[in-house]
């Protein structure tokens, strides 16, 4: 990940949350907090499997189908 | 008028899952289509109009000339009609270009290396199907409103479609959404018939083992396909 | 904007166009995910149809089923003057369970009519409901204008149709709106066509209700919850509306005795006030017989100290009531022993058919207009002036139903 650095907005509120609730953790700051938070939930969208991806099997298995019912000659 | 609202592969559980109700009418089931080998479409409409079971003839005709089938009007039950209106029915007036040129495309598609490449056919192949879609929508509707005693529409987005999208949920969705709605706008006799349904395989989809039926006249239970030309002669209607 | 929500529920009949209308708030108002939209409205056009919103919120639904996005029983979206919440409970029977247990408090409702079908049945039974409810913010539109080319003679049939019926039940609409949730007319833009009409759009009007007022500014309602006797008379308990502090002159109810606070005590916190939804303790200058469940208040606005309410009650337990058992009536920290003089009415609260009246029994799931007589008396108040002391819960070991108090009797 890039070490340089952008700055975003949030909302004064929720610094104030995170503050509190990284008192007991071992995060140092609230920035690091979202940092982590972020990256977490990057991860999680990166791993998921979009519903395009095709896999080689289905299409296979497909394909023989629709040449068994006389579409692909 | 009695209408026959012919979908090629109404999924039976799917009719249900977004409870199109007017597909559904008042009674609704599967169909039995297990004498067939094969859930072929157009061995299945072919046994439909002609009321006996049509694999063998049709089959030996070979996967590639099967498709070319025209079947003459005495030997189907739309005879029993003064004027009747037939639109795009596989084996009777199917347009053969159209339908041809989706199986070209459905083949490029499988015989394409790349990922881009069998996006962009799959893109327009869908854009092929759906063009075709509106213009039997129109045809259809036109139909409704003419002087006929029988018209049967056929609609072959659901498996055109469903072949290379059937797991795209929304799309699959709004396409029932949209035949249900055509559905309610018949106000006549009906019936909805499909030759069978389909089920997912991964984004794409195959023919099921088994058809959907519905009508408002009586409950049909598990009927064969090939039960329906003496039912709807024998509907009032008729004579 | 400011930070304040303003939560809201849509109801009526089935088929009037609800899920076209938050649709097309949510579109109108920018809070949907774009691409899904632009796909959406992709397909529709490959059908030769228009996009209809009803199915952008199948799509939203349907992604909620799968676990992908948002929670559509709640709907943001905002104003440039709030945010928006719109409750959208799976059905009628999670609505009123969750609006009597205060899990979702709706703070308005916009009731929605099709101007072709008029006031049907189910129509009634929701704004019924509303006034059950004691929800007093209400807007009604009347859908579909566009099907009916604007006509303003229609819709005013329609209007006076709806208000004669609002008006039995005494539910005053803020407005009737002429609307067209598919074309996007007066929710948030206004249109040449309907120039009849000079009233606000549907975005208008939301912006003009009122959010839930903070408990701070009600009359003070401090439930003793208990009382410690160290080097001081603690009595400990919970504001549940109001602001208490150091010297106030103070009630005791139900005994009625007065005197002041000397002191509130707040664990390790020097104080000399406490708002609402604080749990405290308070020292007083005379030493009063006090007991839990008792409640203080300020002098002036008195609650009700009754041993006779009457109120709505959501049975959610599968044992029936049957009149004549007893039953542990709770509200705040009050918990006294009670039995159900009168069964007015049971409503179906799934159908929200009237299932009979003068009854004698309550069955899981339904509603039902009662009136409790409790063993002593207790400190109570209307569901709609304090409702934190006009909620509250009937139980055998558990709890089996829960209700608001809609009057208190003297």
């Amino acid at each position: 990940m890039s070490k340089e650095f952008g700055e975003i907005k949030i909302p004064k509120e929720i610094i104030r949350k995170i503050e509190e609730r990284i008192d007991e953790t071992e995060f140092k700051s609230a920035d690091e907090y979202i940092i982590f938070v972020l990256e977490e939930v990057l991860k999680e969208e990166d791993g998921e499997e979009p519903e395009e991806v095709l896999s080689e099997e289905d299409e296979q298995k497909v394909k023989e189908r629709l040449r068994a019912l006389g579409y692909l000659d | 008028m009695i209408v026959v609202l012919a979908i090629d592969a109404l999924e039976y559980t799917l009719v249900e899952e977004f409870n199109c109700k007017n597909l559904k009418q008042r009674f609704y089931g599967k169909t039995n289509i297990k004498e067939f080998s094969e859930p072929k479409t157009m061995v299945l409409w072919s046994s439909f109009m002609t009321g006996k079971n049509m694999e063998k003839e049709i089959v030996a005709r070979g996967d590639k000339e099967m498709w070319n089938t025209e079947l003459d009007m005495e030997d189907t039950f739309f005879r029993s009609f003064k004027n009747p209106k037939i639109i795009d029915l596989p084996g009777f007036s199917y347009i053969k270009e159209q339908h041809e040129q989706e199986r070209r495309m459905l083949k490029y598609y499988f015989d394409a290396q790349s990922e881009e490449e069998k996006k962009n056919i799959r893109t327009e192949y869908n854009n092929l199907a759906f063009l075709h879609h509106r213009r039997i929508k129109q045809e259809f509707s036109t139909a409704l409103q003419g002087d006929y005693d029988f018209v049967l529409g056929y609609f072959s987005v659901a498996d055109v479609i469903g072949h290379l999208n059937f797991g795209n949920g929304s799309m699959m969705k709004l396409i029932y959404r949209d035949l249900d709605e055509i559905a309610g706008t018949i106000n006549h006799t009906l019936i909805v018939l499909s030759d069978h349904g389909m089920e997912r395989v991964g984004i794409f989809g195959d023919h099921s083992n088994y058809g959907f039926w519905s009508t408002d006249l009586k409950d049909l239970g598990n009927p064969k396909i090939t039960d329906f030309a003496d039912m709807i002669k024998e509907i009032p209607e008729v004579n | 904007m400011n930070n304040e929500n303003l939560k809201f529920v849509i109801v009526g009949h089935v088929d009037h166009g609800k899920s076209t209308l938050i649709g097309r708030l949510l579109y109108d108002t920018g809070s949907l995910p774009e691409g899904k939209i632009e796909e959406i409205k992709q397909i529709c056009e490959s059908l030769g149809r228009e996009i209809e919103f009803g199915y952008v919120m199948d799509h939203l639904e349907e992604e909620r089923d799968q676990g992908i996005t948002i929670d559509t029983a709640q709907t943001f979206f905002n104003t440039e003057k709030r945010n928006y919440v719109i409750i959208d409970a799976p059905g009628h029977v999670e609505f009123v369970k969750n609006m009597i247990s205060g899990a979702s408090q709706a703070e308005a409702a916009v009731l929605i009519v099709d101007v072709e079908e008029g006031v049907r049945e189910q129509t009634k039974r929701h704004a019924y409901i509303l006034g059950m409810l004691g929800l007093s913010q209400v807007i009604v539109v009347v859908n579909k204008m566009d099907l009916i080319n604007y006509d303003q003679k229609r819709f005013e049939s329609v209007k006076k149709d709806i208000l004669k019926f609002l008006l039995d039940i005494s539910i005053k609409p803020s407005y009737v709106i002429p609307i067209s949730a598919k074309k996007g007319d007066f929710i948030a833009n206004k249109i040449s066509k309907m120039n009849w009409y000079d009233g606000p759009t549907l975005l208008e009007a939301l912006d003009i209700f009122k959010t839930k007022e903070s408990a701070n500014y009600k009359p003070l309602r401090f439930v003793v919850q208990d009382i410690y006797n160290f080097d001081k008379r603690i009595i400990v308990g919970r504001v549940e509306s109001g602001v208490i502090k150091k010297g106030d002159k103070i009630k005791i109810l139900p005994s009625g005795e007065e005197t002041r606070v000397k002191s509130i005590e707040e664990y390790l916190k020097n104080v000399t006030e406490a708002e609402a939804g604080k749990s405290i303790g308070i020292t007083t200058e005379d030493k009063l017989f006090i007991d839990r469940g008792n409640v203080v208040i300020h002098n002036g606005d008195m609650p009700a100290v009754t041993d006779r309410i009457m109120a709505n009650v959501f049975w959610m337990d599968r044992t029936p009531f049957k009149i004549g058992e007893r039953l542990m009536f709770r509200c705040s920290t009050q918990e006294v022993s009670c039995e159900v003089e009168k069964i007015n009415r049971v409503i179906n609260s799934s159908t929200l058919e009237l299932i009979a009246e003068d009854a004698t029994e309550i069955k899981n799931r339904e509603v039902a207009n009662i009136v409790i007589r409790t063993d002593k008396p207790v400190v109570v108040e209307n569901f709609n002036k304090i409702e934190e002391l006009g909620r509250f819960v009937l139980g055998r070991e558990d709890t089996c139903a829960g209700g608001i108090i809609t009057e208190p009797e003297q």
